[in-house]
């Protein structure tokens, strides 16, 4: 067993285990390699599961309303706009509120468009 | 933009006491954020640039409400601004057990990964400290833990 990777692997954990884009396919890809032949690394996965499940009680109670009082906010300056630029903010409006939902390359695309 | 807005809302409410404050901090820095686009470029992570975002607001926040302070809270190396995570809300005796192992950067580090959900690197831009120091006080956490949980921590 290799354990440089090992050290490797365990950094990037945590961004595995958040299933929050901060990996790469292929970052995955060896992630899942390793954690297959590694019950070292697999132990270690699951506990960092449980340090997850404890950090879960220092997050915050999210106000339901706060996610629509922002697109309204949002919706509002977009309506202040000059008409005839309605339809650029619009557009970008749209591309903008698409590429918040996936990941960063997305986002890099989305830019490259606008 | 679900998870955008609860990843920033678990940033700034850390930072800001007031839920009044931190709702109106989050409207303008999304706000902001979908004004500026054009400006993203990628040379950080979304995130860190919607952070950073987010710590502009929160530093006109408190420039504004304490005129005579020339402190900045951002970059200073450190991950806590002082608050206090055992006023938080109730929470179950074991967790809370678990979790009185660590100190407030600690807890801080820890909420900063799994609820804000940032990188060893974003967390270092955000915070100014070194990549490598974040991965030690890290190790320093997973052991402290492991000892107070003790056997079969794994379930």
């Amino acid at each position: 067993m290799d354990k440089s990777e090992c050290g490797i692997i365990i950094d990037m954990l945590p961004n595995y285990l958040n299933h929050n884009g901060n990996l790469s396919g292929d970052e995955t890809s060896r992630v899942l390699t390793h954690l297959a032949v590694c019950e070292g690394c697999r132990n270690e996965a699951a506990f960092l599961l449980t340090l997850k499940k404890i950090s879960a009680a220092l997050a915050a109670d999210v106000p339901e309303n706060i996610i629509n009082s922002v697109f309204n906010k949002i919706d509002e300056a977009a309506n202040e706009c000059e008409h005839e630029d309605v339809l650029t903010v619009s557009v970008a409006f749209g591309l903008i509120r698409d590429a918040l939902y996936t990941a960063r390359k997305v986002v890099n695309f989305a830019y490259q468009n606008i | 933009m679900r998870d955008y807005v609860k990843i920033l809302y678990n940033y700034v409410y850390t930072r800001v006491p007031d839920s009044g404050d931190i709702e109106d901090i989050i409207q303008e820095t999304m706000l902001a954020a979908w004004k500026s686009i054009g400006t993203y470029n990628a040379s950080s992570s979304f995130k860190t640039w919607l952070i950073g975002i987010a710590n502009n607001k929160i530093n006109d926040y408190y420039r504004h409400r304490y005129r005579n302070r020339t402190e900045t809270l951002e970059g200073q190396g450190e991950i806590t601004d002082g608050y206090d995570f055992t006023e938080h809300t109730a929470v179950k005796n074991d967790v809370k057990q678990a979790l009185s192992v660590l100190d407030d950067d600690e807890k801080h580090l820890v909420h900063l990964i799994f609820n804000v959900r940032l990188s060893y690197s974003e967390i270092s831009e955000i915070t100014g400290i070194p990549t490598g120091t974040i991965k030690s006080r890290m190790s320093a956490i997973k052991e402290k833990l492991k000892k107070r949980l003790g056997e079969g921590y794994y379930g």
